[in-house]
């Protein structure tokens, strides 16, 4: 669902909405950085946290960059309104 | 050492939300690109002015920009081809093997301390045509490859240039 999120636009294939939110971004990291990141191979850093304040679940991801770099990238999943937020990510 | 940059926005925390339009677009510098702005997204600004969009479709978007770059008229610059070699999801060292170029060139050429000669200018276009997996440029990738071949079959060509009265010269059609 969240590579459909980031491939697709809002609505297509469902009725349901799905948007990717990023930061700006740093260090050298671009946006095809992280999109490589959440396209390849990765892992959960740690079991993913449950905010029920503001209904979300928060997964840290363990992942890399194009250049193979280590890269960590932590998304909030709202479920109540079906999207996803690149809220933030680490590099070793 | 990691550690949580200063800049985040967490979820929840108050923002206030714009639409970029064309009086003030949004500058999309997380593309990699200084010169890339959005129209029509929403963007939340914090009370100190941290600023994160909300992009939807991003695939997409920066597959037209890709595609924008590779038809573009004017030279490629060192962003614009790092920008070029990240969308094939390529390392620095691959993609200079695809080039034949050593790791040290392709560097000085993506940080603005070298230009790309013309050469390896068409070289990255079309590279990025042949190597993407952009269905939308499918047919442009098909056109290349039917031109490169064509020109591979046909061989050396032969041009036939003729002069006419009042030395006025014209190329004459190859015949078959």
């Amino acid at each position: 669902m969240l590579t459909e999120a980031l491939e697709e636009a809002p609505g297509w294939k469902s009725q349901e909405t799905f948007h990717a939110r990023f930061h700006h971004l740093e260090r050298g990291i671009s946006m095809d950085d992280v999109l490589h990141a959440l396209h390849g191979s990765w892992k959960f850093e740690r079991p993913p946290e449950f905010n029920e304040k503001q209904w979300q679940w928060k997964y840290r991801i363990g992942a890399q960059t194009i250049e193979e770099e280590p890269l960590t990238v932590l998304v909030a999943v709202d479920t109540a309104n079906r999207t996803f937020e690149v809220i933030t990510r680490w590099k070793a | 050492m990691e550690g949580l940059m200063e800049n985040t926005l967490m979820p929840g925390e108050a923002m206030s939300g714009h639409l970029a339009t064309e009086e003030q677009p949004f500058h999309f510098t997380d593309s990699g690109l200084e010169n890339v702005y959005l129209v029509g997204v929403r963007y939340f600004t914090a009370e100190d002015g941290r600023v994160v969009a909300e992009i939807p479709a991003v695939n997409r978007l920066m597959r037209l920009i890709a595609k924008e770059l590779v038809f573009s008229p004017s030279s490629l610059g060192g962003a614009e081809i790092r920008f070029l070699r990240k969308r094939l999801g390529m390392k620095t060292s691959d993609y200079c093997k695809v080039l034949r170029i050593d790791v040290a060139t392709l560097s000085r050429i993506e940080n603005d301390k070298q230009a790309a000669s013309n050469q390896l200018d068409s070289l990255i276009r079309m590279s990025y045509l042949l190597l993407c997996k952009d269905a939308a440029l499918e047919t442009q990738t098909e056109a290349l490859k039917e031109f490169i071949l064509a020109e591979v079959r046909r061989g050396p060509s032969k041009r036939v240039m003729k002069v006419s009265a009042g030395n006025e010269w014209s190329e004459v059609a190859e015949a078959a």
